[in-house]
């Protein structure tokens, strides 16, 4: 968890302050196909910072999801038995 | 473990940067290859969404670790890792995590989940290079986890050290079979071991890095989850002797 937390904290940073942190795709994958006349497209336009903002807002939904499952099956149950934890689930519909 | 449920998500939010990786975009593949990786790959996915379905039929508990694993695949394959020998950033694919929680039919179903959302919600990826990147992703990545953990089985190697060794082969096939999928498609007049050798060059400062951080956040993730619920982990549908994970 923590390792996670960790590479999450770095990997943020150090991509904004150094330009050269490009996508893996964009800069290998992207020049290969555009050297063979393949143009990379996407599948739609996210203007400006809205792709920011559906990025952020997707990465806290998965973020909460995580957080909230790992609490209730990792923690919270920890020590229920077998038909307790069905019970559990069963009552909050899950 | 609120504390860490806050810091997980503070993080998540704190690191909008948006992320490029190994999917194949839009546009890239020839509108032949798109299908013909679609086809092999809706086969697999048929034959992955019979078995989860049985899997997620037989306990009630497996429907809300589905959905757990399924969220970590997306957060962790969003994520971009800069990588320092190569200059560049990418991520990883977290379907060994998927293997060792849900089994290989799971995963697979859960990366294609991923990978729908991904395109849809993101354009990251697209629909018609789709097949091709579930395919390297989600079946081969997960099916290389697998054939790890059979052949460490009968080996002495504590969970972490398989958990690790598997996540990072997962990382390495998802790559070579991206860069088979690359030069099938783009090698246009030139022998294809030579263009692949060449796309394989290109991926590896990236890619080797990149399956080492795959590695360690796996043995992470699944030693804290065996920690904590071992009984969660799924031997019985790697159709595995018992104990195989510990």
């Amino acid at each position: 968890m923590v390792l996670l937390a960790l590479f999450l904290f770095l990997g943020s940073p150090f991509s904004k302050t150094e330009e050269k942190w490009k996508g893996f795709d964009e800069v290998v994958i992207g020049k290969i196909a555009e050297e063979k006349g393949r143009e990379p497209k996407g599948l739609f336009q996210l203007e400006g910072d809205s792709e920011l903002f559906v990025f952020t807002i997707l990465s806290g939904i998965a973020g909460f999801i995580v957080g909230y499952y790992w609490r209730k099956l990792l923690s919270e149950n920890k020590d229920a038995s077998y038909s307790e934890k069905r019970n559990f689930f069963s009552s909050t519909g899950s | 473990m609120k504390e860490r449920a806050l810091l997980l998500g503070s993080l998540i939010v704190l690191s909008p940067e948006l992320v490029y990786g190994m999917h194949i975009s839009e546009g890239i593949l020839p509108l032949k290859w798109a299908l013909f990786w679609w086809l092999i790959t809706a086969v697999i996915l048929g034959l992955a969404l019979r078995g989860v379905r049985n899997f997620l039929m037989d306990d009630l508990q497996r429907k809300a670790l589905f959905t757990f694993v399924t969220a970590f695949i997306f957060l962790i394959s969003l994520i971009p890792i800069p990588v320092p020998i190569a200059g560049t950033s990418s991520h990883p694919v977290g379907v060994a995590t998927g293997v060792f929680v849900l089994g290989v039919c799971g995963s697979i179903v859960a990366g294609f989940i991923v990978l729908l959302l991904q395109a849809f919600l993101l354009a990251h990826g697209g629909l018609s290079t789709l097949g091709a990147n579930t395919l390297a992703m989600a079946v081969i990545g997960s099916l290389s986890a697998y054939l790890v953990i059979l052949l460490l089985q009968r080996t002495p190697f504590p969970l972490y050290v398989k958990a690790f060794i598997s996540g990072a082969v997962a990382n390495w096939a998802t790559y070579l079979v991206t860069a088979l999928q690359l030069s099938l498609a783009l090698k246009g007049d030139e022998p294809l071991e030579v263009f692949l050798i060449k796309t394989i060059l290109a991926f590896m400062p990236t890619q080797l890095p990149m399956g080492i951080i795959e590695g360690v956040i796996t043995a992470s993730v699944v030693t804290a989850i065996a920690k904590k619920r071992g009984d969660l982990m799924v031997s019985k549908y790697l159709n595995l002797r018992e104990g195989v994970v510990k």
